[in-house]
Order: C-alpha cells, then structure tokens, then sequence
C-alpha cells in the first residue's frame, strides 16, 4: 500500500513539473504511461499506426497545456492521463465518421486489445473484467457502450431502445455495483 | 434546450463523469467544482474515485513503436511558445487615448506555463488586456476590448519570461432576435478568453487557404444556393467582414471565400466549421471538420481564399455558420471560446 501511494505521489509530481516545463519529468512520465495510453487508445481506434499518431498528439497536448490542469483532487495522476487518452481516441473516432456502435453489439465486456498487438493485462484487471462480465445486462451494456465505446447517452438509448433517463439510471446503477465490488475487494483484486 | 450543468446533482455528474459519461461540459464543470473545492462535490468525487481508477487500471499495456519516443521528445523540444508584443494599459482611458509605447513588452507565452497560476486562464486575461494585443510585427490582434478590474493586475512570477497580467472583458455586442441560442453563443465569444494566445506566432502577410476553385464554382452554379456575409469574430474581429458563405443545401456542400485569414500551426490548433441547424439543439452545433491555413493554400482567380466546407450531419435548415480555433484534431463539442467567424443566415 505504501508502495502504491509513494508511486502515485511521484507520478503526481512528475506531472506537476512537466507542466512547469521539465522536459525530463515528461519524458519519464512518457515511459510510465505511453504504454497504458496506447492500449486504451488502440481499445477504441483499432489500428496500431492510428493509435500512435493520437498518442504522440496526447503527449504534445498533455506538454503544452493539460499537465498544467491536472488537480490531484481529480484522480490520480495516471487516470487522469489516461481519460485524456481515451478522450481524444474517442474525439478522433467520431471525427474519422467510424461508428463504434456496431461493434458493440453483445456489448458483453470492455473492448480488448488485438492479441498480435502483445498486450500486457495485469492480474488486477482480469479481475476486472471478469467481474464485469458477471453484471446484469441491463447495466453493464450501458457501461461498456459508455466507457469502452465512448457512445453517448442519446447514442446508448438508440443502441438498446430505452430512453436516455433510463439508461442514465441504469449507467448509475452500474458504477454503485462497480463501486461495491471494488469495496468489497478492498486494496484486493478489483482495484487498479 | 439542454439543461445548464449548474443545475445537476453532484452526485448524479459524480457517477457519470467516473465512467466518462458525462459530457464535456458536464465533466468541465464538474472538474472546475471540484478544483475549486466545492465540498459537495468534492465528496462525490472521493466516492466513485475508486470506480475510476479501478475502470481506467483495467486496460491493458501496449508497448509503443521504438521510433515514437525519439518523436514525442523531439517534438517537446521544438515547442518554444509564441512571441507577442504585449500593450498593458492601466485604464480604460488609457486603452481609448492609445497606450504609452514604453509599455509595450515582447514577451513569449507558453501555453499553460510561465504565469504565476500556470493556467490557461491568466494567458487568456494577458492576451484580452490586450484589446491591444499586437505580435511582434505590429500586427493589432484585438483592438477594443474594455478593463474591467484594474487592481487584478500582477506580476507573473513563474518562468523567465514573466509578463504583467490584467483581468479584462472584451465588451459584448448582444444581438437579438430569433437567433437567441446562437446570439448567446456570439456573446460568449464576444466576451472571450482568447485560449488561443499560446498559438499565436509573429503574422507575416496573410495566407490564402486549401481548397478548389473548380468546386466552388460549381457550388457557387448551383441553383438556390445561398449566399451569406462572413463577420471576423473574437481575435480577429478587427478585419471586419471578410467574406462570405456559400451553401448549396440541395448538395449539402458550401464553401467559404474569404479576403484574408490568419494562418495557424497545426501542430497546436486548427479552425473548425459549425453548422447551426434550425432542427437542433443550438447549444450543439454540427461539425463539419478541421481545416489548416497555411502555405499550401489555394485561392480563387480574384486572389481570394478558399475553404470547401462539409458537415459530418445532414443539414436541414441553415441558420447560421460559424469557424472556431480549436486544439489540433478539433473537438466534439466546443466551449465557444475561440470564435473567429460567424456567418447568419437569419439575416
């Protein structure tokens, strides 16, 4: 636990300094996270040279303006890098006119990675998923259509044919489940 | 009419900003209360933290190509920040009577560094002081604007190239009618945070802009095809009405022709064009994608420039126009801060 802490104190900071334009704190801050950014962006674009240019362009936008942003009350340091990633994945995607929406037809767990790409999945997050799979289906759709699609709620309630408060219930139903499975796992198998 | 984020529940956005269902104005001013220490949702916040990180923890690793580290440092050590001449006025008289040139400082701005908060935001107020913000070649970028609150003039304190700030408003020109959504969108802009200071680089002559001849004459042939002025807004509101919009809604296809437009780095920012339908939500215009004005730029055969223009939605009803500068790739939905053109089509 120690351990954990003193690594999200040290991102933290690395992130505090490359806003203040250390050129070697970003780098380092690169080496910790481009790997976890890139499979969160290849999750959503899908293609590997796609997934690099929006890295690099997530780096040069964390560089010149987002690390400067970043507020330790928002998260740590590395999901906070990790939802611009995905943001952006997500930007590109509606700009490129390739619906996600289709693939996500069973919506039945987070979009993964190609298995030729060699990704890396941490113990913890095959826990994850494997408790994600266990949800009612009435929720996790939602959720994995929101967060690993990136649909909008007006995009959801067309995709599964309910109206957008209802999925916004049942998107709120499933982060008070994920919240209670990631309680009760207590430092243990759920959390990141 | 969509709901201000004012007026949702903290716990309500909590839930949707953890697993990046909120929107983005959701999620900026769900972030912007909480950063600002807003105790209610500062306590959703802690709530679903664990939900984010356990979501976000759960992607997999991927290792990026050898050749993409060498590029992001490469890139970070070109990045230099933009070099303007910056006019500080001390009132409002003084901003009307022409400031005192001893006043004038060349200064470079890096994005989100080099001022006392390191934010955005005191870039914003430095670059709108300015109602006599010039670049280092003398060219006026935003002449104009009103001071509203002299004593938040400080001194930036952080980096070396520290610059004086003042906390000013550009004066807003409402506008009325039917158009009120849109009206409020033009306000908002009027009054605006010019985000886009770090972007600014020194302006040579003006660059003519990508795009057809051919196609726009053949838009400009098409029968009903509608023809509407093109009014410079925000930084560039000093050129005036520099153009014009041509639409074709049979084809769904339009093109704009402008006298002159300021070239952008498209590294760092791009412009954007909006569609604002009478068939939807104003609040949310429809994109029609990012385009760059640069070196490579057509023009037609009076010498004037060219940007063909294509919505990502059909359009119904036109109502009106609108190019903003955004972050480079564009956004999805825009904080209308960096408005630079607006076309009306309700007359």
């Amino acid at each position: 636990m120690r351990e954990v802490e003193k690594s999200v104190g040290e991102e933290a900071s690395l992130l505090q300094r490359a806003a203040g334009g250390d050129r070697a704190a970003f780098m380092e801050l690169y080496d910790r996270f481009s790997g976890r950014m890139l499979g969160i962006i290849l999750t959503v674009v899908r293609d590997r040279a796609t997934a690099e240019d929006v890295l690099q362009d997530v780096m040069l936008e964390l560089w010149n303006r987002s690390a400067a942003r970043f507020d330790p009350s928002l998260g740590s340091a590395s999901s906070w890098v990790l939802r611009i990633a995905r943001a952006r994945a997500i930007d590109h995607l509606r700009r490129s006119g390739r619906a996600s929406a289709h693939e996500a037809r069973r919506a039945e767990g987070l979009p993964r990675v190609e298995a030729r790409e060699q990704p890396n999945y941490t113990d913890h997050s095959e826990s994850f998923h494997a408790a994600l799979r266990e949800m009612p289906e009435d929720e996790r759709v939602p959720l994995v259509l929101a967060y690993g699609y990136g649909l909008s709620r007006e995009e959801i309630s067309s995709h599964v044919g309910a109206p957008v408060g209802t999925i916004k219930t049942r998107l709120r139903r499933a982060v008070a489940r994920l919240r209670g499975l990631v309680v009760e796992s207590g430092e243990g198998a759920l959390s990141a | 009419m969509s709901r201000s984020p004012l007026q949702f529940d903290p716990a309500e956005i909590a839930d949707l900003y953890a697993i990046g269902a909120a929107t983005q104005e959701e999620a900026e001013h769900f972030e912007r209360m909480v950063a600002s220490g807003d105790p209610a949702c500062r306590k959703e916040m802690e709530r679903v933290r664990p939900v984010m990180e356990a979501l976000f923890g759960a992607g997999a690793s991927v290792r990026p190509s050898e050749g993409l580290r060498e590029r992001v440092a490469q890139a970070i050590s070109s990045v230099g920040g933009a070099e303007v001449t910056l006019n500080f006025a001390s009132s409002a008289d003084e901003l009307e009577r022409g400031i005192d040139a001893s006043r004038m400082r060349l200064v470079r701005l890096h994005p989100g560094r080099g001022l006392d908060s390191t934010s955005l935001a005191d870039v914003s107020a430095a670059a709108v002081v300015a109602g006599s913000l010039v670049t280092s070649t003398g060219e006026k970028i935003l002449p104009g604007a009103r001071v509203l609150s002299v004593e938040a003039m400080r001194s930036a304190s952080a980096g070396s190239d520290g610059c004086t700030v003042l906390a000013v408003r550009a004066a807003a020109s409402r506008r009325g009618g039917a158009l009120g959504a849109i009206s409020g969108w033009v306000t908002a802009a009027a009054a605006f945070v010019l985000a886009a200071v770090g972007w600014l680089r020194p302006v040579g002559p003006l660059e003519p802009v990508i795009g057809s001849a051919a196609d726009a004459r053949l838009i400009a042939q098409l029968p009903q095809t509608k023809v509407i002025p093109v009014q410079a807004q925000g930084s560039m509101a000093p050129l005036g009405a520099i153009g014009e919009f041509v639409w074709s809604n049979e084809k769904q296809r339009g093109y704009l022709r402008l006298k002159q437009f300021e070239k952008n780095n498209p590294a760092l920012a791009q412009y954007q064009a909006w569609f604002f339908d009478g068939s939807r939500d104003h609040q949310y215009p429809v994109s029609a994608g990012v385009f760059d004005v640069s070196q490579a730029s057509a023009r037609d055969d009076n010498g004037d420039l060219l940007v063909l223009i294509q919505p990502d939605l059909p359009i119904r009803d036109l109502d009106a126009f609108a190019v903003t500068l955004e972050k480079s790739g564009g956004v999805v939905v825009t904080d209308k801060k960096g408005l630079v053109l607006f076309a009306n089509a309700g007359g």
